[in-house]
């Protein structure tokens, strides 16, 4: 909400200078988004009487004017010709500027001229171009416009709480400002001359649902002249962000900001039946809005109707066919108070959010009506030469009246963390109108205060303890630690996902974050079937963008998404991980399950090449070792790959991921189609973790394993096999035979070619032995080997290779 | 086995002495001194035979057969260590003699880094445990009544009308704040409560340079006897200092949240112009970063603590948001791109 500086000033008498105002209000709970400084484009404009008009000797189109600017009289030439003698019009003297031009004496066909005259556009106070300002009669010969106008002034850009409506006016900012700066707040009479009909015979008005239209205040104003709004307002309705319309519904507006009630004025011949009824929509029906929207409305909505037909949106906007015209004559000024969270809902379902419905979905004091519409109303009268009709519709059959809170005093000083005493709180209670009403005889130490009914945010102690806070100033508070005896740590969970990162990050991979969301569409490219689980989703119902329309089911889009963006940008080896939720609805319960996975891609070089070391792939067994290391750090063993029938893998690269009898994960490169569908010209190779399973597994105790002194006996072994021997299979009769003292079994080399014969492959692998109780003769490693061997041979056909 | 005479024995240990002599001086490896070792004094070597036949020998010929072999024995030894250490040297000294580019490409092995996500979790995380805090978490679907109504946001609330909540459900928003995450942990709790819970929240934003619709939040609770607004202004000095370095200063000022009264939004000293004014502060050298207050009475007594007993305070921030000013960040964007080139600088 904006405000300017001087605007404040004549409705509260402080001594603050703008600086000083702005962390004075932002200290006690107004928050002041910027302070900007508005100049004039003009200076040293002042105001002149024309005294006589002359033609222009040398030229028709010209005039020769004689001008009374108070200290001196000018001749100046002008060429535009709406100007009579007597008229007060805008003289930019000779020395000042406009829009950055200097104003000098000139020669204009052969005559001097003493300066200018000038039309509204350019000073930036109207559009009319050909035509010279005509000021109005409240002016005085000699005035500087831009001082006399306010122009050059700080506007406040403040942002208002959604719980104090009554700051969204510039009276309730100038109470905020009494209270903080011990100043009085100055509101501005009202005295209504009224003459003519009675309101009550010209006009009838039912309101239908109460629930909804708590107060509904109208007066009407007859006879009115429709005239440019005066000069100040088009200047501070223009400063606060109001485009000015016309003098009718600039008073309406300005009344609003001055009030912070949404007032609507109707041309009171346009109501037909000359009857107001507010009531709800009926289905179908449809409104014109001022704006020039037609639009739909619902039995929901309240409207303000005439007879017939709906001539506003009660709260939020008006009707075009009952707006304010040049034309108009008499005028219907509303002043109403609505249900809050009706407005709130219409102008969300509208999406129609306006100064009045921002203000009614608020919730304003409904006593407040009959202020604004008075003022309103004199306005009208003054500014158009309008006489107001007798009397007032004022339907209020649940008037609000004060209410009381009872404050601890002593309690405040605990809450707020200060030491103040209770006459001090009095005061500021007092600063802010809320009276102290009585303080309770026996302990003297509860305080009743009473609450204005504009203050609706007030209705319990805490929120008054807010005020003694606020206005008391934070800055006041003395910070102290709590001291408290509770110990701080990660549970074990939060352990093991700290250090899973780590161990990520240990290995070579960078930690993503990808959105939550997804898109459907990202199934089909994962190829996945029409009944796959994961299609599962939960849908946003109101999504930002088209992309993102459900919650995530699976880590592996975001994943290839991101690999594709670096592959594009020039990475050659994108090794990457995220640690995050998927979402899958669960039957039977409200909401979805979301297990924490971790999904890992790698794609490109793992090692770029180097003077000293070859380029490196990445492949299925990189991926393989960094789930090996993941488990070695949980002191998970006994791991098993199974081969994988999953739509979005490589059906010979894949395996499923077991502990025990639970499903860890997947890993694999993905399908070549899926590779294609998510534009990546390079395999990438996924990996996706249950991490509660890695949580679950992790081994929560570890016991030292004696450490073995006496030394170990290595071998190396060759064997020729049939291609489809598993290594598994090997290493399972390796590990059988080999028993306790085999120590480690190391792969080393996997030969295919010319050497041996078509169809087999050579697996040469490491046997390191230890035995605990001694040392191992040649002749105790021999017979284990030999043991070893014969089970090769007899499980699988091994040969030894020489 | 003794057939041989002494004098034998006296020859066979000159002989011995001699050839392993000559031998020693003409290896060239230490390899080679090992196996000259191993063959005269070895387990099996031919001096250490001799010494082991002795007790075979008449009484009288032992002592110089003894003599004689032990004697060869330190010889031999001598003169291998002394030729070895020769060796030794002579291989330093080459050693000694190489000379490589050092200006070269190193060879690395691989480093990933934490997104700075985590970093700043991290960081922050560490801070509160020290001082006395626990981490909570909970879901990031939540019931509408989790996210608002327990928060004293009940449905036509204009706060509501603030914050854009992304729905699932009208009945089961995307939560908004990590708030709720709180009240799950007093339903379950007792007081004294020293949370923290940082987690991803959504909101109905556009991404800009500021806004997105998935960031972290990390919020901050205590419950306790006796907690006051200096509680908490203390708290977040202390988080400040370690986040932004000693000495930064912290304000709080009035404002407005449902589910805290009195509320207060929190700046910290501009770490670009250290407060004197900046185009990064709008010029009043202080910035925004997290809104706090003490816990609302409805909200402690809607989870069964009693408010006249217990008071708290808590504090919420954007992760994202003090990741930018402290490593100077303009752009929001680039938390969810996941640029390597992003990624691998912090
Ligand atoms: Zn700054």
């Amino acid at each position: 909400m904006k405000i300017p500086y001087k605007w404040l000033k004549k409705y509260v008498d402080f001594d603050l200078l703008p600086q000083k105002l702005s962390e004075a209000l932002n200290v006690s709970g107004t928050r002041v988004e910027t302070v900007t400084l508005r100049k004039a484009t003009f200076n040293n404009v002042l105001v002149g009487k024309i005294l006589k008009i002359k033609s222009h000797p040398n030229s028709e189109k010209l005039l020769l004017c004689e001008v009374d600017i108070g200290k001196e009289k000018l001749s100046i030439v002008c060429g535009a010709h709406n100007i009579k003698e007597g008229d007060l019009v805008p003289v930019a003297v000779v020395g000042s500027k406009i829009k950055n031009q200097n104003i000098n004496k000139r020669e204009v066909k052969g005559i001097n001229s003493q300066g200018m005259l000038c039309s509204s556009i350019e000073l930036d106070l109207g559009e009319e171009e050909d035509t010279i300002l005509i000021l109005d009669n409240t002016f005085e010969i000699g005035q500087d416009l831009a001082d006399i106008l306010e122009i050059n002034d700080y506007i406040y850009d403040l942002e208002i709480t959604p719980i104090r409506p009554d700051c969204l006016g510039v009276i309730g900012i100038a109470r905020e400002v009494a209270a903080f700066s011990n100043s009085s707040l100055k509101i501005p009479q009202v005295i209504l001359e009224e003459k003519g009909l009675k309101i009550d015979d010209i006009v009838e008005v039912i309101v239908e649902d109460k629930k909804l239209c708590p107060r509904y205040s109208i007066k009407i104003v007859d006879d009115i002249k429709m005239k440019k709004t005066p000069l100040w307002m088009q200047v501070l309705l223009k400063s606060i962000g109001i485009r000015p319309i016309n003098c009718v519904a600039d008073i309406s507006n300005f009344v609003m900001w001055e009030t912070g009630q949404p007032l609507h004025i109707f041309d009171f011949e346009k109501i037909g039946g000359k009857k107001v009824v507010i009531r709800k929509a009926k289905e179908g029906e449809k409104i014109l809005n001022l704006d020039g929207n037609l639009r739909n409305l619902d039995s929901s909505m309240l409207v303000i109707a005439d007879k017939e037909y709906p001539i506003a949106i009660a709260g939020v906007m008006g009707g075009l066919e009952s707006e304010v015209t040049y034309s108009t004559k008499r005028v219907l000024i509303e002043s109403a108070n609505f249900n809050q969270a009706n407005i709130m809902r219409t102008s969300k379902k509208l999406r129609l959010r306006t100064e009045a419905s921002n203000r009614f979905e608020k919730g304003l004091d409904p006593n407040s009506t009959i202020f604004a519409l008075n003022r309103c109303a004199q306005l009208i009268k003054n500014y158009t030469e309008g006489n107001i009709i007798k009397g007032v519709i004022d339907i209020y059959l649940d008037p609000v009246s004060q209410w009381s809170v009872k404050l601890r005093p002593e309690r405040a000083n605990k809450i707020i963390g200060i030491d103040i005493k209770q006459k001090r709180m009095e005061e500021i209670l007092n600063s802010l109108e809320l009276k102290v009403k009585k303080i309770e005889e026996v302990s003297r130490k509860v305080i009743e205060v009473q609450i204005p009914t504009f203050r609706t945010d007030l209705r319990s102690e805490i929120d008054l303890i807010e005020e003694v806070a606020r206005i008391h100033n934070f800055d006041n508070i003395q910070a102290i630690l709590p001291v408290h005896s509770q110990k701080g740590e990660l549970n074990r969970e939060q352990n093991i996902v700290r250090n899973l990162k780590n161990v990520m990050i240990s290995q070579g991979f960078y930690e993503v974050w990808n959105f939550s969301f997804d898109h459907p569409k990202s199934f089909d490219l994962l190829r996945l079937d029409e009944k796959d689980q994961l299609r599962n989703a939960m849908e946003l119902q109101n999504p930002i963008t088209k992309e993102h329309t459900i919650m995530r089911t699976t880590l592996i889009p975001g994943l290839l998404n991101t690999v594709r963006i670096n592959l594009f940008r020039g990475e050659t080896g994108i090794y990457i991980f995220e640690l995050a939720k998927k979402f899958s609805p669960k039957e039977g319960q409200f909401l979805p399950d979301e297990p924490l996975y971790l999904g890992v891609a790698a794609c490109g070089l793992i090692k770029q090449s180097h003077w000293l070391e070859k380029a490196e792939e990445v492949d299925f067994y990189l991926i393989k070792g960094l789930l090996e290391k993941i488990c070695e750090s949980l002191y998970i063993k006994d791991l098993k790959f199974l081969p994988l029938s999953h739509p979005s893998f490589h059906p010979g690269k894949s395996a499923k991921i077991l502990i025990g009898n639970k499903e860890l994960g997947i890993l694999g490169q993905i399908h070549p189609e899926v590779q294609n569908n998510f534009n990546l010209d390079k395999p990438v190779y996924i990996m996706e973790l249950d991490c509660n399973i890695l949580i679950e597994e992790s081994q929560k105790c570890m016991y030292f394993q004696e450490i073995i002194k006496h030394p170990k006996s290595a071998i190396d072994l060759a064997i020729v096999v049939d291609e489809q021997v598993s290594w598994s299979q090997i290493s399972d009769i390796v590990k059988e035979e080999g028993g306790k003292k085999l120590e480690e079994l190391r792969l080393f080399d996997i030969y295919r070619g010319d050497q041996i014969e078509k169809g087999k492959k050579s697996m040469a692998f490491n046997l390191s032995f230890r035995d605990p109780k001694g040392s191992l003769t040649d002749r105790e490693v021999n017979i284990i080997t030999n043991r070893i061997i014969k089970a090769l041979k007899e499980k699988i056909s091994a040969k030894l290779r020489e | 086995m003794i057939e041989k005479g002494n004098d034998r024995y006296i020859k066979d240990i000159e002989k011995y002495l001699k050839d392993s002599l000559i031998e020693t001086d003409k290896a060239s490896t230490i390899d080679e001194l090992e196996k000259i070792y191993y063959q005269y004094l070895g387990r099996k070597g031919k001096i250490t035979y001799i010494l082991r036949s002795l007790s075979s020998l008449p009484k009288d010929k032992r002592p110089l057969v003894g003599k004689k072999a032990n004697e060869a024995s330190k010889r031999i030894e001598k003169f291998v260590n002394e030729k070895k250490n020769n060796l030794k040297k002579k291989v330093v000294e080459k050693v000694l003699k190489e000379e490589i580019d050092i200006t070269l490409p190193g060879r690395q092995l691989q480093l990933g880094k934490l997104h700075l996500i985590t970093k700043t979790i991290n960081e922050i995380v560490d801070i509160f445990i020290g001082m006395g805090y626990k981490v909570a978490e909970g879901p990031e679907v939540e019931s509408d009544y989790y996210n608002f109504e327990a928060l004293n946001i009940p449905p036509d609330h204009p706060a509501r009308t603030l914050q854009d909540t992304l729905f699932i459900t009208d009945k089961m928003p995307l939560r908004t704040h990590t708030s709720p995450v709180q009240i799950r942990f007093m339903e379950r709790n007792k007081p004294p409560i020293y949370i923290i819970s940082p987690g991803r929240v959504y909101r109905r934003d556009n991404i800009d340079p500021t806004h997105s619709p998935v960031f972290t939040q990390f919020e901050g609770l205590v419950v306790d006897r006796g907690i006051s607004m200096a509680h908490l202004k203390a708290t977040l000095e202390v988080f400040a200092e370690k986040v932004f370095g000693e000495g930064t200063k912290v304000r709080l000022l009035p404002s407005y949240f449902p589910y805290t009264e009195p509320s207060a939004e929190v700046l910290v000293q501009c770490q670009e112009c250290m407060g004197k004014g900046c185009s990064v502060c709008t010029r009043s050298g202080w910035i925004e970063i997290l809104g706090s207050g003490m816990v609302h009475p409805y909200v402690l007594e809607n989870v069964g603590i009693d408010s006249e007993e217990y008071t708290g305070f808590a504090f919420g921030m954007g992760v994202e948001r003090i990741a930018m000013l402290k490593y100077k960040i303009s752009d929001m964007r680039l938390f969810f791109e996941n640029d390597l080139r992003f990624l691998k600088q912090f």
